[in-house]
């Protein structure tokens, strides 16, 4: 009795562990297909691959160490695959500085300590690029084992200075994101100059770096602009979340602030949202930046209104009105490719670094780690899907970046603007992307 | 024939041997009692006739149906109630659901309630405690309890196992006057016992049990000067 | 202090009532710790998402329904084989099993969170003398303190409730007299299965999103607040559930900012401390093994 129980108990732990490692790899010639509906944007430099056999280059392996599943996985799915694409499509165009790239996505669950271990089986592996997860906290432990190794650790998206001030990590790291002291004095820059809110109520999600310093840099720029806080409040936005207590709070001040802002991410931002028009709070939200936008957003809170958010386009699954045509054009791409549309706007940054890694290795002519950093760093504007972006030696967000504002009414989703900051705010003197503009 | 008979009937737990092989029988309305010290396998024969342990071999037969090898429900449905050793009456459960339990097997509940009724009339203790948590009832009052609640699923035998362990003398001749009670009444019982004066005292036939077998049956219902000698023999042997 | 904090401290400290109820039911009939339980609620959540074009009555009822067959299927796939081993073999069982539900959500749904659209019903508000109380707190209220009622009058009135708490305290006896465990154990699944169900309605109709980790917070509330509770004990895991809800809440309304995000550090300190005053729980029922 207890010998078939155990075994029982046995079978069943297998099982979900047989479950849980299944990780998904491929290569170019499973691709073609997809290759051949290639955007009209793939307008990666078009330095023909051809030309370039240099001895330097060898084949690119790719190792993604993301998540497939856990709490940054909404945010790590359809980036991966938009990257993915974007590799098909340069291998179908003859390959990367002749050679054929490959790549192998491994599951990291979102757990720190998996993800350390997948980083080093990717190294001996052989792996000589490591592309690690959308966010801060979640990619450290994966883009700390690369920088040991000399080898690029190429974030999908995140937005916290950490991953792209060449100290924190160290010069390997370097995400396409424009990062979060851009988005932070972009969205008080929209509050303050284009909407004329004066006063905000700032309601702080502390679950990530991302998220406290996303709060931080909209809380400096509306300052410097002559903006007033008028409140704050903190809550964790993971599952537990009970906004109730929040909400209390945010109800006295709310007849005194113009905006609400709130920095998080789903999918606790969008309880956190119904819970404050529940309540009959109908003042102005927004989240400066883009990781509250989607069909999330709009499939949660059907009616949602005065809802503003900061995403890299307006993607066509529930967003109207990009004003430019590639974003359509990758949308349709990827729904062909990956069966369904992106229903966030990440993937586009994550699309763009695949390209920009194409162009950099191009540049380069080699394929080392260093000399891939060096060509990143040197590599001049260029629009690879949304707008011109570039890097710096000093910098490894993107600047110039041409970020979307975004307006919900009544449950959709539309495109109002297209934003640059004028100036970043300066409070983080550890930070070399405030002065990077 | 007999109301209940096991034959050669051998217990094993893994490569011990608890009772190697027993013989005996409880007829219609009698009182037997199953005597022996401490680990001889009193307490084993008791599982083993209630369905709790398997014999590695032998038979028992209750009204000349097989019944080794059923579950506890089923003999208990076919007519064997049992009065474990240490009562393990329900505490946290009243005296009247105690009594409610013990009327399971019975599909009517009108009738069960109705017995309920009558074994609070039969045990005053128990009527008057009706509402109180089991738990909360003296030695001798669970003892009641436990037998009463055997008694509710109106079974054909009553199994009783150490019914006199850890109660006050006194109280120990109460429960061996409701057994007297129980057999002038007509039930069958078998009742396992350490105290073998007492049950030689009281039963009609007696077994005495030393490590895995019987080695002495007889017929000794109130004759008090063999109760005498069994037992002081029986304590001998077990000092020896 | 603003009342209105007590408001909303009543209001989630009966839904952790609630969910505590059902994994607290499970443990004192059988003595297992049913870290599945947490999956039953996603699995509700999931039903609602599918269900949430129908009648509300059917929504209602085909939640019940769904959630119900996972509880029994659990409890005859997985425990029922295990049901005679030790206690960690079937904490072990019932983590795999946790496991394994998650990773089925987890190919049938995906692994982004699925958007719920809200039933505007529940999210009506009403004003009482200032205080603003929803009709999700009012019925959760009011759920929580009917399921309590109802299962005390299950527990104490009906033969299934005394066969059930005469299994908690001796099962050996109970087969002794006749009680059939395997229909005895079930009714406790379909019981603690409907109370999922229930938390499932209640809890997710404040959430936006159902997804297959959205048990997980929920179990272990309802663990840490049947042991603080009192093991064993329904009245007594309905207290703990209740205080770990409210305390949490009142904690984050009167934290200052600073302190406030350590309102989960604050709550499990108090957690220990009553569990190193009161070792058996705040009403300990005897004779529980853990």
């Amino acid at each position: 009795m207890k010998k078939s129980a155990l075994i029982g108990v046995a079978a069943t732990a297998a099982a979900t562990l047989l479950l849980a490692a299944c990780s998904s790899s491929g290569t170019t010639t499973e691709s073609s297909a997809a290759a051949s509906a290639a955007p009209a944007a793939s307008v990666a430099p078009a330095e023909p691959a051809a030309s370039a056999a240099a001895a330097s280059c060898e084949p690119l392996n790719i190792h993604l160490v993301v998540a497939k599943t856990g709490i940054i996985s909404p945010f790590d799915v359809e980036p991966a695959q938009a990257f993915e694409m974007a590799i098909d499509e340069m291998n179908a165009a003859g390959g990367i500085c002749g050679q054929q790239a490959t790549y192998t996505w491994t599951d990291t669950k979102s757990d720190p300590a998996l993800t350390t271990q997948i980083a080093e089986e990717a190294v001996a592996a052989g792996a000589n690029i490591i592309v690690t997860t959308c966010d801060f906290d979640f990619a450290a432990p994966a883009a700390t084992v690369a920088q040991a190794n000399n080898i690029p650790a190429l974030s999908l998206c995140l937005g916290d200075r950490k991953g792209t001030d060449l100290v924190t990590i160290g010069p390997m790291s370097l995400s396409p994101s424009p990062g979060n002291a851009f988005k932070g004095s972009a969205a008080a820059e929209f509050a303050y100059n284009t909407k004329g809110w004066k006063t905000a109520y700032v309601l702080q999600d502390d679950l990530l770096e991302y998220t406290k310093s996303l709060g931080a840099y909209f809380k400096g720029r509306f300052a410097e602009l002559g903006g007033t806080l008028v409140g704050e409040d903190v809550f964790t936005g993971n599952e537990q979340l009970d906004p109730s207590v929040n909400v209390t709070r945010l109800r006295d001040a709310a007849a005194n602030a113009d905006v609400i802002i709130i920095p998080s991410v789903v999918p606790a931002a969008t309880t956190m949202i119904k819970a404050i028009r529940d309540a009959g709070i109908d003042t102005p939200i927004m989240m400066p930046g883009a990781a509250v936008d989607g069909t999330l957003v709009t499939g949660s809170i059907p009616d949602i209104s005065d809802f503003y958010s900061l995403p890299f386009a307006c993607m066509p699954a529930y967003c109207e009105g990009d004003p430019n045509p590639n974003v359509k054009v990758f949308s349709d791409a990827f729904t062909a490719k990956w069966g369904a549309p992106p229903t966030l706007a990440y993937p586009v940054l994550s699309y763009e670094l695949a390209k920009a890694l194409g162009a950099a290795v191009e540049q380069a002519q080699a394929t080392d780690g260093p000399a891939i950093i060096n060509a990143f760093e040197t590599l001049p504007a260029t629009d690879y899907l949304t707008g011109p972006i570039k890097w710096s030696p000093f910098c490894h967000h993107t600047t110039g970046r041409l970020q979307r504002v975004v307006e919900y009414q009544n449950g959709k989703a539309k495109f109002v603007m297209l934003i640059t900051p004028e100036k970043i705010a300066t409070i983080d003197p550890g930070n070399p992307c405030e002065t990077a503009q | 024939m007999s109301l209940l008979e096991l034959s050669g009937v051998r217990i094993c737990y893994g490569n011990a041997v608890a009772v190697k092989a027993l013989d005996l029988h409880v007829d219609e309305g009698e009182f037997v009692a199953l005597i022996g010290h401490n680990g001889v396998g009193k307490s084993s024969t008791v599982k083993a006739i209630a369905g709790v342990v398997k014999p590695t071999s032998g038979s028992i037969k209750f009204e000349g149906n097989d019944i080794l090898g059923q579950q506890p429900g089923a003999i208990l449905r076919r007519g064997i109630a049992v009065v474990p050793e240490g009562r393990r009456i329900f505490t946290r459960l009243t005296v009247g659901e105690n009594l409610t339990v013990g009327g399971t097997v019975r599909s009517d509940r009108v009738e069960v309630k109705k017995s309920s009724a009558e074994m609070m009339a039969r045990f005053p203790v128990l009527g008057k405690y009706a509402d109180r948590m089991a738990g909360l009832l003296s030695g001798g009052e669970q003892q009641q309890l436990a037998i009463a609640r055997a008694l509710m699923s109106k079974p054909r035998l009553l199994l009783l196992d150490e019914p006199s362990l850890g109660l006050a003398p006194q109280i120990v001749e109460q429960v061996f006057d409701l057994l007297e009670e129980l057999r002038k009444q007509g039930s069958s019982i078998l009742l396992v016992e350490q105290n073998a004066a007492q049950a030689i005292r009281a039963a009609d036939r007696y077994y005495l049990m030393r490590t895995g077998g019987v080695i002495e049956s007889e017929a000794a219902g109130g004759d008090q000067a063999k109760a005498d000698q069994v037992e002081s023999a029986y304590l001998h042997f077990g000092k020896a | 202090m603003n009342p209105q904090y007590i408001v909303d401290a009543i209001g989630t400290g009966a839904l952790y009532s609630l969910m505590t109820l059902g994994l607290a039911l499970v443990f004192s009939v059988m003595g297992l710790m049913n870290f599945a339980y947490g999956q039953l609620v996603m699995i509700g959540g999931f039903s609602i998402i599918l269900l949430r074009s129908q009648p509300w009555w059917l929504l209602i009822l085909g939640t019940i329904l769904v959630v119900v067959f996972f509880s029994l299927l659990m409890e005859r796939l997985a425990f029922r084989p295990v049901r005679n081993a030790t206690a960690m073999t079937m904490l072990v069982t019932s983590f795999a099993l946790a496991q394994f539900l998650q990773q089925l959500a987890r190919v049938a749904f995906g692994a982004n969170p699925k958007p719920l659209e809200q039933f505007s019903e529940l999210s009506v508000q009403y004003e009482f003398a200032g205080l603003i109380v929803s009709r999700q707190i009012i019925l959760t209220l009011v759920t929580t303190i009917l399921v309590l009622i109802g299962l005390a009058l299950l527990l104490r009135k009906t033969n299934i409730g005394i066969q059930l708490r005469a299994s908690t305290e001796d099962v050996g006896m109970a087969a002794l007299v006749g009680i059939k465990s395997n229909r005895v154990i079930a009714a406790a699944f379909v019981i603690s299965g409907t109370i999922a169900a229930i938390v499932a309605i209640l809890f997710f109709a404040t959430r936006t999103n159902v997804s297959w980790s959205s048990g997980d917070s929920i179990v272990l509330i309802a663990f840490v607040g049947a042991v603080i509770g009192g093991l064993g004990s329904m009245v007594g895991a309905a207290l703990g559930g209740f205080l770990m809800g409210f305390v949490y809440t009142m904690l984050n309304a009167l934290l200052p900012m600073e302190l406030r995000v350590f309102a989960d550090a604050f709550l499990y300190t108090l957690v220990i401390m009553v569990l190193l005053i009161r070792p058996g729980g705040l009403i300990a029922a005897k004779g529980v093994r853990v």
